[in-house]
């Protein structure tokens, strides 16, 4: 087993990691931007390095710095977390040029598994079921006219290195199309330096459902069944559960059994998720493979009891997988929401700032994946995940209502965050009945908007504590986090001044 | 006592007083009456319309966080020069602001500039999201506040437009 690992990545993802690490005996050895100093991921790390500026190409992206610090801290692996460098095969190279152990697939197999196209062509090859459209990467627009034409409008056009929606088009008519290829290039090669785009057939309001695998260096495969992530806003998942409510134990086992084809044959090893759409006459086709531990990991390991993290340095050792397939089962239901740090109301544009109260929720089958502190300055220039968090209940109906409560209980205060928001998706019967696809959030927003209901009551509330600040007495907790000495219980009645 | 509070643009005349043990706050001539008022740290609570509330809450200036029922509330207390003339000016449409903190990555137009309506004026970037801003008009550019480079504030002015001279 590794002696020590860098983390190479901020906030929760590297807790969660570090904790992993911690539990197997393994020194943690963080690294750190300008912007992060004081960030909370740090004290979970032995030692830590500075690899730059606050921008993420100065810092967490560069390769140099960070293999830099490898050396520096003896790192013997470095596991990358999720965004940043986790799907970058240079970084993969870099470590295996070096020595050290990438904890993840393979250079190779992340190059493969990140070209969108050829990823499909090997997936056809085993008979895993893909969304028809392009084969092979084209220039001509008249090939992409043509294929269009084969598979019928709508189309969508989509970048070959892409993710997270950049780059994607849909196209609903053949007017549309070669604008809609010219804008996908130009936003492709600005967000991903290739401007290679290709065309399959839309399909309408699809499920998002993927399934965890793990590949041993023996190539022993195991999944670990599948997580529902159709709740997006803006193409990223905002809501996590599973199971769905979308497969029967038939769908289950064949989605299954071609995510593990997939796996196999990509050669990759270690922890990977294979993503499908699932159309409304529940045919499912391979969309793509994400090559790293996801965002919404826990909810597999609450119903699985399979510590996935855990899971990937094992197998990076080169241990093998001591369970079968046999064993493992989903036992009750988990649910995960990602708290952000954006504006609900405003386009959801994220809201960096000061946080100048906490509180963090706990309780039976809650579990918070936190990377953040009462008084911590959000830095701008990150993803604005602050923090998960994931529920487990006996079924789905509790599973929700635990999720519910437990949103209730999260108090983020000084940054706008989407905690309310979640709450009304966990409220709206679309989701109760587990009826939903990845266009929920379009569809429901008269639902999931912020009621007028309460707002007398919350403005009268406002108004009373500024009466009461206005009396002398402060906050307790001031904005830079200080806070002053307790006040006792005070009934404003009582107060002398407040007679008129 | 009164207030003039604000919240997601709308604004709130409230007037507090007391009668007997409940206060009664008046907003928008509608009454309710607070009872069981109890100021605990970071959290609030009091009986109003029959039913009992528990909110946290946190104090910045002129800003009042306060959660209620799962829902957050970002009120301010009313500045009328800095809220509300900026609100509509940007209505005006020829004043564009950013609508988050970030980083302004891109300002491709200069004083002088003819552009037209949907045109991109400045891309600000926080948090991995590229936000936008596009011209709501045909006009010239007649003024620039900023440098691409800098940081900027929500609301903060970047580009100025005077309308196009109709002929």
């Amino acid at each position: 087993m590794f002696k020590r690992i860098l983390i190479a990545n901020r906030g929760e993802i590297a807790i969660r990691v570090a904790k992993a690490c911690k539990e197997l005996g393994i020194i943690t050895i963080g690294i750190f931007s300008t912007a992060d100093e004081n960030s909370k991921h740090l004290r979970y790390m032995d030692e830590s390095y500075k690899v730059g500026e606050p921008p993420p190409q100065a810092s967490y992206l560069n390769i140099n710095a960070i293999m830099a610090a490898a050396k520096q801290g003896g790192a013997e692996a470095i596991h990358p977390g999720y965004g940043f460098l986790a799907e970058n095969p240079r970084f993969a190279e870099a470590c295996e040029k070096t020595g050290i152990v990438f904890i993840g697939p393979s250079s190779k197999a992340l190059s493969l598994v990140g070209d969108k196209i050829a990823s499909r062509s090997t997936v056809k090859k085993v008979g895993v079921p893909i969304i028809p459209g392009m084969q092979i990467a084209e220039r001509e627009v008249t090939s992409f006219q043509k294929i269009a034409k084969q598979v019928g409008y709508p189309v969508i056009v989509k970048a070959s290195m892409g993710g997270g929606g950049k780059g994607m088009r849909i196209v609903r008519t053949p007017k549309d199309l070669e604008t809609s290829i010219e804008a996908g290039q130009r936003e492709a090669k600005n967000a991903f330096g290739d401007e290679t785009v290709y065309l399959e057939k839309y399909i309408e309001r699809p499920r998002h459902i993927e399934f965890q695998v793990l590949r041993d260096q023996d190539g022993k495969t195991v999944h670990l069944f599948e997580r529902e992530c159709s709740i997006q806003r803006r193409h990223q998942k905002i809501v996590e559960e599973t199971p769905s409510t979308a497969l029967d134990p038939e769908l289950r086992r064949r989605m299954g059994a071609a995510a593990k084809k997939v796996i196999e044959a990509s050669e990759y090893t270690n922890a990977g998720t294979v993503e499908f759409l699932l159309d409304e006459n529940h045919n499912f086709y391979f969309l793509e493979v994400n090559a790293r531990v996801q965002v919404e990991h826990p909810i597999t390991e609450m119903v699985t009891g399979v510590d996935l993290v855990r899971q990937q340095i094992m197998i990076a050792a080169g241990a093998k997988i001591d369970f079968e397939q046999s064993d493992i089962s989903q036992r009750g239901h988990a649910i995960e929401a990602r708290i952000y740090a954006e504006d609900p109301e405003n386009n959801f544009l994220p809201c960096p700032g000061k946080i100048v109260f906490l509180n963090e929720p706990a309780g039976p089958g809650v579990r918070v994946d936190s990377g953040i502190f009462q008084a911590w300055d959000v830095p701008p220039h990150y993803d604005p995940i602050l923090s998960k968090l994931i529920v487990w209940a006996e079924n789905r109906d509790m599973a929700i209502k635990r999720m519910s409560d437990a949103l209730n209980d999260y108090i983020i205060l000084g940054i706008k965050t989407n905690l309310g928001y979640l709450k009304r998706i966990m409220g709206t019967a679309k989701f109760i009945k587990g009826e939903y696809h990845t266009h929920f959030i379009d569809e429901n927003e008269s639902k999931l908007r912020l009621r007028d209901s309460n707002i007398n009551t919350a403005i009268a509330a406002a108004s009373l504590i500024v009466m009461e600040s206005k009396q002398g007495a402060k906050s307790p907790v001031e904005s830079d986090g200080t806070r002053q000495p307790t006040t006792p219980w005070q009934e404003i009645g009582d107060w002398e001044i407040c007679r008129r | 006592m009164r207030y003039r509070l604000v919240h997601l643009n709308a604004e709130y005349e409230v007037d507090i007083h007391k009668e007997q043990s409940e206060f009664v706050v008046r907003i928008r001539d509608k009454d309710y009456r607070i009872s069981e008022l109890v100021v605990q740290d970071n959290a609030i609570s009091f009986r109003t319309e029959g039913k009992r509330h528990s909110i946290y809450f946190a104090r910045d200036g002129e800003k009042i966080y306060v959660t209620l029922d799962g829902e957050y509330y970002f009120i301010e207390l009313s500045n009328r020069t800095r809220y509300g003339s900026q609100g509509e000016e940007q209505q005006k449409g020829n004043v564009i602001a950013s609508s988050m903190p970030g980083l302004l990555v891109k300002l491709p137009v200069k004083v002088g500039d003819k552009v037209k309506s949907g045109d991109t004026l400045a891309i600000v970037e926080a948090m991995k999201m590229q936000n936008e801003l596009r011209s709501p008009i045909d006009g010239e550019v007649k003024k620039i506040n900023c440098k691409e480079g800098e940081q900027v504030d929500a609301f903060q002015t970047i580009v100025e437009i005077e309308n196009a001279t109709i002929k």
